[in-house]
């Protein structure tokens, strides 16, 4: 809970990729004029309100609901630009800002392409930006490649094979066709990558993703899986690609391993299509093989979805998991009152529920921290 | 492309699962310790196999606790491997779990991580006999001095220079106080060893613990902290440990940081009390002697190493009350518990009837998915 080693490496290597932080650093400052309202979508610790303040900003709403904005605020203040930035600690789909702004940026796409990013970006450049504003960024494109890649096909598909004399056949299936981080050098892929889907994201893009590549191969390969990441036009003319030549510059890649690797002969080709459903985080993509002749060799299908770890609750417990919820709102709309009396009401109403009394404090604790304010002092 | 929460949990719990040193030495304890119609619980259990391990072991029932998706991967691999019967799969916590009967063995994940101490002391007292048999027994943290490499200089140095002409200070008193997962093949011990962490788990009592050892440079060099390494008693006299020169392949160390690099000698020494408090902090106090006389002191901790937000601190008794976007979420769950309509319809209406706390159809997606209870977690 207080230990936040993860949370400032990731802000350090941040700033340790040069080159990435010199383009924002350009592109911020060619799209924030003196004067101008601003949003920055996800902005962690602060670096690009801090550079859009730079650039004249006369107003910076910095979006970030995580902790790591505690560390911006501080950042704010010692930069002297706490009068200008207000940091709001709220997912920014729930945010309503006060006017609209001139440039809506965000550095959402660190370590990968989120669906949740897009959607934010999108749903701000409905919602928070001026007709003529600028997004940032303002172009994003899914790159792919096949990859040779036995050693990250063990460790995600081969280590299921055989455990200890058990069949995990069953966690083997799930697992191909699932998008996990990697780090490939730019020998591992074995075609040329190609544009699988882009958004445009200034223009009017929605946030559904589609699209589809063809792959040539010159040589013969064994082929374990896709590797994927994210090219990002900031501005025209100002991009930033997370493929696989600076190792260490880079946030790496995805990979997506095939349920078996897949021999490619020279001059054949891999076909590779895909849907992304943003809404419900769902990867649907088929991969053919096919033979300079124009036959089939091979036809793979996968889909990923958020709901495939999604808890199985009968509907009936589902429905008295949200009655009990509902009454704890409710009773906290009627009069303020406090965690310890919300979960004795609790427990009096819907103790079936709940086991233990420590699970009927973590619900209470859940949406006291989701939906809850502090009352005024003096208020009982 | 998308980010993958199922395939990032595959990848993880897979290289913890290939990891046969760790997996045998636990499959050996499980064997010697389970006894024919033996009941087990299995804290932690992930995709189940060592459950599976208990079952072939001669256990009569094995309740499998696991509060994350891995849980529903296992539904699939307890009925492949046949053991619908035997294996009970419970998600959520296991303090929010009561079971129907008590066990005679607990099967335990164990690490440096949140609530380590209440979760054993918890299920001890619980969900066990009184005289039930422990997987693991005890646990310990084995310190020395130890010289880090370039990465952890580059860790705290990051902060105390300018990027884009800002000052980042603040963050560097932050990140000297962490505790920073190392990998040991890139630092060279320079002292004698010391126990700096030692629980007895079946005779714990309190939460809070705190130890103290000397340790003594044994060759002259830099000293960036304190590394420590786990080592962890399976079974009457079976230890499996981390410290050099032994290895566990998927475990890692930590550094406790000096924040800053010290010039040892041999003979200087360090007198290092580690204190923690349910492993959700971190206290680390060294006083360093060195030869020239000079003594310096340290006192680091994770709490007063990250900003406290005063917002997010919502103690038992604070008093509150009901936010804008409490009231939409209170007539999510309504509309949902009455089951008005898809997931979508219900976004849609709230975005109608709440247009301040929930501004657009994204924010309505969030909210429904958020009050969902099948989904909540996903949205910590």
């Amino acid at each position: 809970m207080y230990n936040h080693a993860a949370l400032i490496e990731s802000q350090a290597s941040l700033l340790a990729n040069r080159e990435r932080v010199a383009a924002f650093e350009r592109a911020v400052k060619g799209a924030v004029k003196p004067g101008d309202v601003v949003v920055d979508l996800g902005a962690g610790m602060g670096l690009l309100s801090l550079l859009a303040c730079r650039a004249g900003a006369r107003k910076v709403f910095a979006i970030e609901p995580g902790k790591v904005g505690e560390l911006a605020k501080r950042l704010f203040a010692v930069n002297g630009v706490a009068g200008k930035v207000e940091l709001i600690p709220t997912a920014s789909w729930y945010v309503t800002l006060p006017e609209a702004a001139d440039v809506v940026m965000g550095d959402l796409f660190r370590g990968g392409l989120r669906a949740m990013g897009v959607r934010q970006l999108i749903d701000a450049r409905g919602r928070m930006l001026k007709a003529g504003g600028v997004l940032l960024p303002s172009r994003l494109r899914m790159m792919a490649a096949p990859v040779h890649a036995p050693r990250e096909h063990e460790a995600r598909i081969g280590v299921w094979a055989d455990l200890y004399g058990f069949d995990f056949s069953s966690v083997q299936k799930v697992a191909a066709g699932r998008a996990g981080p990697a780090k490939f050098a730019p020998g591992d892929l074995a075609a040329r990558p190609e544009i699988l889907a882009e958004i445009d994201a200034a223009g009017g893009s929605g946030p559904e993703w589609r699209g589809r590549a063809c792959f040539e191969f010159a040589r013969p390969a064994a082929v374990h899986g896709l590797a994927f990441w994210l090219q990002t036009e900031l501005a025209p003319g100002e991009e930033i690609s997370d493929e696989p030549v600076h190792p260490a510059a880079s946030w790496g890649q995805q990979f997506v391993p095939f349920r078996e690797a897949i021999t490619v002969n020279a001059s054949e080709t891999v076909e590779v299509e895909v849907a992304i459903d943003t809404v419900r985080d769902a990867l649907n993509w088929t991969v053919i093989a096919r033979s300079s002749d124009e036959h089939e060799s091979s036809r793979q299908v996968y889909a990923a979805s958020r709901d495939d770890g999604a808890e199985m609750i009968p509907e009936s417990r589902r429905s008295a998991f949200l009655r009990a919820s509902r009454s704890v709102l409710e009773s906290l709309e009627a009069s303020p009152q406090t965690a310890r009396e919300l979960t004795d009401a609790l427990i009096a109403s819907h103790g079936s529920l709940f086991p233990t009394r420590r699970a009927a404090e973590d619900l209470v604790a859940d949406l006291l921290h989701r939906f809850a304010e502090a009352a005024p002092l003096g208020r009982r | 492309m998308i980010v993958d929460r199922i395939g990032g949990v595959l990848l993880e719990h897979g290289s913890w699962l290939a990891d046969e040193v760790r997996v045998k030495a636990l499959e050996r304890a499980i064997r010697q310790t389970i006894r024919p119609g033996d009941v087990a619980v299995d804290l932690g259990a992930g995709t189940g196999l060592l459950s599976l391990m208990a079952v072939r072991a001669g256990a009569r029932r094995v309740y499998a606790i696991e509060d994350s998706e891995a849980i529903e991967l296992a539904r699939d691999v307890v009925r492949d491997n046949g053991a619908v019967d035997q294996i009970v799969l419970l998600r959520g916590r296991s303090e929010a779990i009561e079971l129907p009967e008590k066990a005679d063995v607990l099967i335990g994940y164990l690490g440096l991580c949140d609530g380590m101490l209440s979760s054993f002391a918890d299920a001890r007292q619980r969900l066990l006999k009184p005289d039930a048999r422990l997987i693991p027994r005890r646990f310990q943290l084995v310190g020395a001095l130890a010289t880090a490499d370039g990465e952890h200089a580059r860790r705290i140095d990051t902060w105390s220079v300018n990027h884009c002409g800002f000052d980042f200070s603040p963050i560097e008193s932050c990140a000297r106080q962490q505790p920073y997962p190392e990998d040991r093949r890139l630092e060279s011990v320079r002292s004698t060893y010391g126990t700096l962490l030692d629980f007895d788990l079946a005779s714990i009592r309190s939460r809070f613990t705190k130890t103290s050892a000397r340790l003594t440079v044994q060759s002259d060099g830099v000293v960036h902290g304190v590394a420590a390494w786990m080592r962890v008693e399976y079974f009457p006299d079976d230890w499996l440990s981390h410290v050099p020169p032994e290895t566990v392949p998927s475990w890692g160390n930590y550094l406790f940081s000096f924040g800053e690099a010290l010039t040892m000698k041999k003979g200087d020494f360090a007198d290092v009390t580690l204190s923690t408090h349910d492993g959700q902090i971190w206290r680390w106090q060294v006083a360093v002697c060195t030869a020239g006389g000079g003594e310096r002191r340290i006192d680091f901790s994770t709490f007063s190493g990250f900003p406290f937000a005063a917002t997010r601190a919502r103690s038992l008794y604070a008093v509150q009350g009901l936010t804008a976007l409490g009231r939409a979420a209170a007539s999510a769950m309504g509309r949902l518990e009455e089951a008005l309509g898809p997931p979508e319809g219900v976004a849609s209406a709230l975005t109608q009837q709440f247009p301040d706390a929930v501004p657009a159809i994204e924010a309505g997606r969030a909210l429904v998915s958020e009050v969902d209870p099948a989904r909540r977690r996903e949205h910590g």
